[in-house]
C-alpha cells in the first residue's frame, strides 16, 4: 500500500502545472449601479464584501456581490488581486462557512452579461466583468485602489 | 431505498448548479450539498467500519437548504446520510443532520435556535468531507462521538468583534443536550444540560487562527449513576496559500468512567495548484476506572497517515490516503485494555463533490 502511495505521489509531482503567472494588470473592473454614489473601493474593501465580512453599503443598505463561476480565469484572477489568494483557497473558505450553516457565499453568474444584468436591475449590487466587455447604460465601473 | 437516494441526490448536482441563476423570487434561498464516496480496505481487522474485504458502502452526503428572508432572519435545514461500511455505529437512511432559525442581530451578534452544528474545534462544526478535510473525515481520535457531538438541539450564540485587518476574535456560546455512542453495537445516551463555549483568535495573518473552549454535559448512563462530563478542547490551524497545518488538543474528564485525552496533528503542502500532500497523526489515550480491575490506561487508538489530494476542479477532489493504525479499536471481536493492542493498515480512496 506504500508503495502505491509514493508511485501516485511521485506521478502526481511529474504531471505537476506550473503556478498561474501574477497578473500585473487587472483583467477585470468592478461595477455598481449606476444610482450607487460609491466611486471607489480598496482592495480590503472589496475582499471583505465578496468575503461577506461586510454586508453593508456606508449608507446602511445591504450589499448584494455577485461572482463569477470558479472555474472561470476572470475569478481566478479576481481572486488573486482581490483577496490575494487562490479561487480553491477561497472555495475552502466559503465551504467551511457553507457546511457549518454561517452563511452562504456571493450568488454566481455565469457570463458578464449576466452579471451586468443583474447590477442593472439591482441598486444595491456589485459585480466584477473582463476589463474588455463594454458596460451598459444601468451601471458604472468603480475604482479598486490598493 | 439507498440506491434510489445516492441516484436522486447525484441528479441533484446539476440542478443546484443551474439554480444559480434561479429567478428573483427565489434569489433568497440557496441550496448546497456535498457528496464524497469511497472505496475503503483494512489489511488485518476491520476498524471503523472498513473490513478486510472492502467496501464501497463507505459515503458521506448531505443536502442543504438556506432561506434567508431578509438582513435579520435566516431559517436553514440539512439532510445527511452516512455509510461507514460495516461500522455499528452507522445509521441507515437519511438523518435530519440541522434545522435551525437564525436571527441576525447585526453583522456581528447571532443568535440560533434549533439542531445547531456544534462549534467545537476545526471540523466538528464543518464537518463534512467536502470542508477543507484533505482525508475523507476528520481525526476520529478528537472528533469520536463517544465524546463529543455533531449538534446541539438547543441555543446558541455568536459574536464576533476586532478590525479585518489585525486581531480579531469569534466567541461562541451554547446550551441544549444531545447525544452521545456508547458501547460498541451503535447504542446512544442522552447528554443533557450541556452548555459550553469556544473562542477563535483570528492573527492578523489571513488563515492562521487559535482557539480554546469547553462544555460539560450530564450524560445518563445505561445503567449507574450519571456522569458529569467535562470537555476541554485546544486549536491551531494556519491554513496558509501552500501550507495547511492544523493541531488539535482535547482533555475530557468522564466523571467515575474515567478520562479520554487526544490529539493530532497534521501538515499539507500544496504542490501545484491541483495537487497536494497530507500527512497526519492521532492518538487517543484513555485512562478507565474500574472497582474490580483498577484504573488502567491504555492507547486506544494511535492513526499515521498519508493523504494525496488532486483537485479536477475547486469542488471537485479525488483523495487517496493509506493508515496505519495500532490499539483496541478492532471491529471483529471484543478486545479489552488488557489485550495485547491490535494493528492494522487500510486504505481510503474517495472523491468529494460539492456545491
Amino acid at each position: 500500500m506504500l508503495r502505491i502511495l509514493a508511485l501516485l505521489l511521485m506521478a502526481g509531482v511529474a504531471t505537476a502545472e506550473e503556478w498561474p503567472a501574477p497578473a500585473n494588470e487587472p483583467a477585470y473592473r468592478v461595477v455598481v449601479h449606476v444610482s450607487n454614489p460609491v466611486g471607489s473601493l480598496t482592495r480590503a474593501e472589496l475582499s471583505a464584501i465578496y468575503m461577506k465580512r461586510t454586508r453593508s453599503w456606508r449608507d446602511g443598505t445591504a450589499i448584494l456581490p455577485v461572482d463569477q463561476r470558479r472555474d472561470s480565469r476572470l475569478r481566478e484572477r479576481f481572486s488573486r488581486a482581490v483577496h490575494g489568494k487562490s479561487v480553491a483557497y477561497v472555495t475552502r473558505y466559503w465551504q467551511r462557512l457553507i457546511f457549518s450553516g454561517r452563511a452562504v457565499p456571493p450568488r454566481v453568474l455565469r457570463s458578464d452579461a449576466a452579471v451586468l444584468d443583474f447590477v442593472q436591475r439591482h441598486a444595491e449590487a456589485v459585480g466584477y466583468v473582463d476589463a474588455r466587455t463594454p458596460l451598459n447604460g444601468g451601471v458604472k465601473a468603480i475604482a479598486v485602489t490598493p | 431505498m439507498r440506491p434510489l437516494l445516492f441516484t436522486a441526490v447525484l441528479g441533484l448536482v446539476p440542478v443546484a448548479a443551474f439554480a444559480q441563476e434561479m429567478p428573483e423570487w427565489l434569489s433568497r434561498l440557496s441550496l448546497h450539498g456535498y457528496i464524497s464516496q469511497a472505496y475503503a480496505v483494512s489489511e488485518d481487522h476491520p476498524i471503523f467500519g472498513i473490513p478486510t474485504e472492502g467496501t464501497t458502502d463507505y459515503r458521506d452526503l448531505a443536502l442543504q437548504f438556506r432561506y434567508d428572508a431578509d438582513r435579520e432572519h435566516a431559517f436553514v435545514l440539512q439532510l445527511r446520510q452516512e455509510r461507514l461500511g460495516d461500522s455499528p455505529r452507522q445509521r441507515d437512511d437519511v438523518e435530519l443532520d440541522w434545522a435551525f432559525y437564525q436571527y441576525n442581530v447585526s453583522e456581528r451578534l447571532t443568535f440560533k435556535a434549533g439542531r445547531i452544528p456544534l462549534p467545537l474545534g476545526i471540523f466538528n462544526e464543518a464537518g463534512g468531507p467536502a470542508t477543507a478535510s484533505p482525508f475523507f473525515r476528520p481525526p476520529n481520535e478528537f472528533y469520536e462521538r463517544g465524546y463529543t457531538s455533531k449538534t446541539v438541539e438547543g441555543v446558541l450564540g455568536s459574536v464576533s468583534f476586532g478590525t479585518l485587518d489585525a486581531w480579531s476574535f469569534d466567541v461562541d456560546g451554547y446550551f441544549g443536550q444531545w447525544k452521545v455512542d456508547y458501547g460498541d453495537e451503535g447504542q446512544q445516551s442522552d447528554a443533557r444540560n450541556a452548555w459550553g463555549g469556544q473562542v477563535w483568535v483570528n492573527t492578523p495573518v489571513e488563515g492562521v487562527r487559535a482557539g480554546g473552549g469547553a462544555y460539560r454535559c450530564d450524560v445518563e448512563a445505561p445503567y449507574g449513576e450519571t456522569a458529569d462530563y467535562l470537555m476541554l478542547h485546544a486549536s491551531i490551524e494556519a491554513d496558509l496559500e501552500r501550507w495547511r497545518l492544523a493541531t488539535e488538543y482535547l482533555s475530557g474528564d468522564l466523571d467515575q468512567w474515567g478520562r479520554y485525552r487526544a490529539w493530532y496533528a497534521q501538515a499539507g503542502y500544496e504542490v501545484t495548484p491541483r495537487f497536494s500532500v497530507h500527512a497526519r497523526g492521532a492518538v487517543a489515550r484513555i485512562t478507565a476506572l474500574d472497582d474490580d480491575y483498577g484504573t488502567t490506561t491504555a492507547t486506544l487508538s494511535e492513526d499515521l497517515a498519508l493523504s494525496l489530494n488532486y483537485a479536477v476542479h475547486p469542488a471537485v477532489v479525488f483523495k487517496l490516503e493509506g493508515h496505519t493504525n495500532e490499539g483496541f479499536l478492532r471491529e471483529d471481536r471484543p478486545q479489552n485494555l488488557y489485550d495485547p493492542p491490535s494493528e492494522t493498515r487500510y486504505l481510503i480512496a474517495s472523491v468529494v463533490a460539492s456545491f
